[in-house]
């Protein structure tokens, strides 16, 4: 066996090596490096995208926590829309009514994220008890009216911090956590199929914050870590991660595939929203706001997404902005929280509605709002 | 006699600071540089940004949106349709089925379109309904199955098949033209059913679903329009229309 003095001289060396490596690959990726999306659209003649403030309107306020609102997301056929909050509840909405269907109190209520099942039977939700809650939505309710729990994820050590079914599989859940692992559980048995991180070397080194699976190849997803970096995933390989994503300088709150399923955006505390090409790992575009003129500090983006075309990327802010990037152009084209009927506190949880025609937005002032178009449209 | 019991010595701890930290570290180290190693090699195929910028714009351009404010160049035969529409028809959506002015005959609007008495979705075609009446007996031609016309009766009466077709059809004269008299024979049982109802709820109908048709085509224009229609052009004399909410969306 070597001496101690010997492998303090390997890991010296390997260190080195290391670093060597990454310079060599930054380098080489700025050589790659020889447009980004907005120039590239600007070069092309893109005409930029205008919205009045009356395009996009609040159609809908869901009125019914009493706590701040966590996170929120859509069935994918009715328009359904689960959310968790601070009060310990999970509350299913009915978006076209604006009228709960189910409201599920928890056994353990930090929750932070949910997720409802591809069929929209079931719903899933996650936090600080560091196990994911399965609840029927068509089982009987107990002698209380609550909801029981009909199966629990349990096998990370640390907070769940975001959760999503695999589509088209209600028996395929991948969770992320601050145990910086990301886990594919089968729910119908609770046993995990596979960890992602933890004790392998190319995992996260810090809490995995959020998670995206590829719809256009559900085998794929990526997660987004306090490490600053995005990491991607192929559930048949759990050993490693296929690639490592940097450019971030700060946590990653949010991690959202693009429409396409070939490109994913971030968000994260550095202030920033990015594009980065999955296949590639180049970074397309940086969406960052400027400085604001009372305050140094930047706001940190909560929440990200998508609209259904790609070409708007809907960005909430710790500051209660919520600005709607035009994703080719790389400017901010409206600011939800600026509107008239806007929330009145942070916009922490985001989610377009499968068909992309309405945004509902989950805030800390125990709201969710449901936005849609309601502009002209110039037909020339 | 038994062993005397004697002290264990204590159990190891693990080794967490020392050599094998190490030695772990040095085994983590010596991986991620194969991996680095193999995404830099992995970069020598790599196609330049401007190549995903080119997928990106391509992506975005071909798709429409619902949340986005359109600029569109209006369809040709669109307007074309319109200009028919206000010398003609009375029955958008039968017509919209007849002239083809939308690219997609089979649209909805084609199955909304109440006034058509025909029995399948073959009415979708050019020759059915109330115009086919018109236009199967202009050529001489026996009608379709699900309508029966005298081929006499609509022999230079245009303006009574064309406007008042399915009114023939139901015996009742057409509100263009008071003086039918044409004798057609419908024998499509939506027909008869239409036929039991009474003149004055029958008009009220007639009203309503010529709207809901236009409703309809229009939707449906736009539509069409914005699948065919990429980035706005941004011309000049432009139609500023009122979109509102989405219909589900209202409140």
């Amino acid at each position: 066996m070597a001496s101690v003095a010997e492998l303090k001289e390997n890991h010296a060396v390997a260190t080195a090596k290391v670093n060597t490596l990454r310079e060599r690959l930054r380098q080489r990726r700025q050589m790659l490096l020889d447009t980004d999306v907005e120039r590239y659209s600007k070069a092309q003649g893109r005409a930029p995208v205008s919205f009045n403030p009356t395009d996009l309107v609040c159609c809908r306020t869901l009125q019914g926590h009493s706590g701040k609102v966590y996170s929120l997301d859509w069935t994918p056929e009715k328009n359904w829309i689960v959310s968790a909050s601070q009060d310990g509840r999970l509350i299913v909405w009915n978006a076209l009514t604006s009228q709960k269907t189910h409201a599920i109190k928890l056994h353990c209520p930090w929750v932070m994220t949910c997720a409802f099942a591809p069929n929209g039977q079931s719903v899933a939700c996650g936090g600080l008890d560091s196990a994911c809650s399965i609840f029927n939505l068509n089982s009987q309710a107990d002698r209380d009216g609550n909801l029981p729990v009909s199966r629990m994820l349990t096998g990370h050590k640390g907070y769940v911090s975001s959760c999503q079914y695999v589509p088209d599989q209600e028996t395929r859940l991948i969770t992320s956590s601050g145990d910086q692992t990301c886990v594919l559980w089968d729910v119908t048995t609770g046993q995990r199929i596979s960890i992602f991180g933890g004790e392998f070397p190319s995992g996260h080194t810090a809490d995995v914050f959020s998670l995206s699976i590829n719809s256009s190849n559900t085998n794929m997803f990526v997660s987004g870590s306090c490490d600053a970096t995005v990491r991607l995933w192929d559930i048949r390989i759990a050993s490693r991660a296929v690639r490592t994503y940097h450019g971030h300088e700060g946590d990653i709150n949010s991690v959202k595939f693009f429409p396409d399923g070939q490109r994913f955006g971030t968000g994260s505390d550095d202030g920033t929203c990015r594009l980065f090409d999955m296949r590639t790992g180049h970074q397309l575009q940086v969406y960052s706001r400027e400085p604001d003129r009372n305050d140094n500090e930047l706001p940190t983006v909560t929440s990200i997404a998508f609209s259904i075309s790609g070409r708007l990327l809907f960005a909430g802010y710790s500051n209660g902005d919520c600005y709607v990037w035009d994703t080719l152009l790389a400017e901010v084209v409206l600011n939800l929280g600026t509107l008239q009927n806007s929330h009145e506190g942070r916009i922490s949880c985001l989610g377009l509605s499968s068909d992309g025609s309405a945004l509902c937005t989950g805030s800390w002032d125990k709201n969710l709002k449901i936005w849609a178009f309601s502009g002209h449209r110039k037909i020339v | 006699m038994g062993e005397a019991p004697r002290p264990k010595s204590p159990p190891r701890y693990p080794d967490l600071c020392g050599r094998r930290r190490l030695q772990l570290e040095v085994q983590i180290l010596n991986r991620e540089v194969g991996f680095l190693e193999q995404e830099l090699q992995g970069l020598e195929r790599i196609q330049p940004v401007s190549r995903c910028c080119k997928d990106v714009n391509e992506f975005v351009g071909a798709k429409t949106d619902p949340l986005i404010p359109i600029n569109k160049r209006r369809h040709r035969s669109c307007s074309l349709c319109r200009w028919i529409r206000s010398k003609w028809c009375t029955c958008l959506s039968c017509l919209c089925c007849w002239c083809r002015c939308l690219p997609k005959p089979k649209m909805p609007s084609c199955f909304s379109c109440s006034c058509c008495s025909c029995c399948d979705t073959s009415c979708c075609r050019p020759s059915c309904s109330c115009l086919n009446c018109r236009s199967s007996c202009y050529k001489g031609q026996q009608p379709s199955s699900c309508c029966k016309c005298q081929s006499s009766c609509c022999e230079g009466e245009p303006s009574c098949c064309c406007g008042g077709g399915r009114s023939s059809c139901l015996s009742v004269p057409a509100p263009s033209c008071p003086e039918c008299s044409c004798g057609c024979v419908c024998s499509c049982p939506r027909a008869r059913t239409l036929r039991r109802t009474s003149t004055a709820a029958r008009a009220t109908r007639r009203g309503r679903v010529a709207a809901a048709a236009e409703r309809t085509a229009v939707e449906g224009r736009a539509a069409t329009a914005e699948r065919s229609a990429l980035e706005g052009s941004g011309g000049e004399g432009g139609e500023e229309r009122r979109g509102g909410v989405g219909r589900r969306w209202r409140t």
